[in-house]
């Protein structure tokens, strides 16, 4: 749509008022093909985009890995922890996606206490911005579409590799409509890098994640 | 309307049409057109960056290789897609080992390791990447042939993406190659091989990836399908 063009028609029929019929005519027919083909104005660009939702998990734990030689349990991109959901409040276009985890050091079944030490050897796990390479991540939609994937399996992957940081989220532009259940499965993978009973316990375990947040930053498309 | 609110597209519609069936509506309400007209907000490309994906589905299509061995390169993996998409960004991370059967480690052994890595950098230093779509001729070169380039060079981390731009049709296949690294940080060879201390080797699990993980960001312009 050309706002110049239109602004110049308009201009014509407010100078000339016999020609304002038909002019007006002209107009409804070029905003009417707007409006069909989605309009060129952002639905919603006047509310900004001052939304965020939030899916939580609290308390996320580990799931054995094996090692290398042996590995066990789940595969390393699935998880048994159930999706957590948000229902969509309202038509929103998501704009940004950011991820964030927060690690919680962990004493040993025979210790009532961490150290210091063990603390910050939780904290110096990560090397990645808002600790996104300790948790993976699949997000999914009204519990049947998946947007982590190789092509035939649904699949969790370190955050890192699927969402942002707080300062510099993933850029998207994704629509989702009121009442679609956003969901999202999360997994602690902090132990990735530890075979399982090479550490003993009085010497660190992995640490629970007591938060994990995914963020999704929205404008809202309905009037407010 | 023209007391500097914006207008939508359906107002002016409406007021244009009403003014087109009526003349006298027209010539008394002209000048309230040419001002809702000027009213109307900027048009898509002015407010948002990728306007045209307004309506684009997000998924992370992805790659999982576990227990890379230093010396080698892994068999690639292969991600094959059943609608087209845009491809908009590449990402990888990858995890070392920190612990090892031979060697039970103290916490400031654990701590130590941590600081080598904080040291060493990117997750990304310690492997290659390249990736080519339906066994073509590779998009990482060296202007001639296909190379296996540093990962921390092709690929984001989320922090900072590597954005890409490229349309993946139906069915075509991402194939994603990847070598180790660690060898040429711990050389266990040579002139200068590195020991865990003074006195025991490093263990082999040490140039070991654990896991490596590479994603290509894309978008579907359609409302995502049932899968």
């Amino acid at each position: 749509m050309l706002r110049s063009y239109l602004s110049n028609l308009a201009a014509s029929a407010a100078a000339d008022p016999s020609r304002a019929s038909d002019i007006a005519r002209h107009i409804a027919r070029i905003l009417a093909d707007a409006e069909a083909n989605g309009g060129d104005l952002p639905e919603g660009y006047i509310y900004s985009g001052a939304h965020t939702w939030e899916i939580q998990a609290d308390n996320v734990d580990v799931e054995p890995v094996g090692n290398f030689d042996s590995p066990v349990g789940l595969p390393l991109t699935d998880t048994s922890n159930q999706p957590i959901p948000l229902k969509v409040p309202f038509d929103g276009l998501i704009m940004g996606i950011a991820g964030w985890a927060q690690p919680q050091a962990v004493h040993s079944p025979d210790i009532d206490h961490v150290t210091l030490k063990q603390v910050r050897a939780s904290f110096c796990l990560s090397r990645v911005v808002d600790f996104r390479d300790l948790f993976s991540v699949e997000i999914g939609l009204d519990g049947t579409t998946t947007f982590g994937t190789d092509g035939n399996d649904r699949m969790l992957y370190p955050a890192s590799t699927v969402v942002g940081s707080r300062l510099s989220p993933r850029p998207t532009a994704w629509t989702v409509r009121r009442n679609q259940r956003l969901q999202a499965r999360f997994r602690n993978i902090s132990n990735v890098s530890f075979a399982d009973g090479s550490l003993g316990p009085d010497i660190f375990v992995p640490p629970l994640l007591s938060k994990i947040v995914l963020a999704f930053y929205v404008l809202n498309l309905e009037a407010p | 309307m023209s007391n500097g609110a914006p207008s939508s597209l359906a107002d002016v519609r409406m007021l244009a049409e009403r003014m087109s069936t009526s003349a006298v509506d027209a010539v008394q309400m002209a000048g309230q057109l040419s001002a809702m007209v000027n009213a109307l907000g900027p048009d898509r490309g002015a407010t948002l960056s990728r306007y045209r994906f307004d309506r684009a589905s997000l998924w992370s299509l992805g790659v999982s290789f576990e227990n890379v061995l230093p010396d080698e390169e892994a068999p690639s993996k292969v991600i094959r897609f059943n609608r087209d998409v845009w491809i908009r960004g590449v990402q990888a991370q990858g995890y070392q080992q920190f612990s090892f059967a031979e060697i039970q480690p103290t916490i400031d052994d654990l701590i130590e390791q941590e600081e080598l890595w904080r040291c060493i950098g990117s997750s990304r230093n310690t492997f290659e990447n390249a990736w080519r779509i339906d066994d073509r001729q590779g998009f990482i070169s060296q202007g001639q042939s296909e190379i296996l380039a540093p990962a921390a060079t092709i690929t984001g981390d989320g922090f900072f993406p590597v954005p890409l731009d490229w349309r993946l049709e139906r069915e075509q296949s991402i194939e994603v190659r990847l070598r180790s690294r660690m060898l040429s940080i711990f050389p266990s060879t040579g002139a200068s091989p590195v020991t865990f201390n003074n006195d025991v080797p490093l263990p082999a699990a040490a140039r070991v990836l654990r896991w490596v993980v590479v994603t290509f960001w894309a978008e579907e312009i359609d409302n995502p399908s049932i899968r």
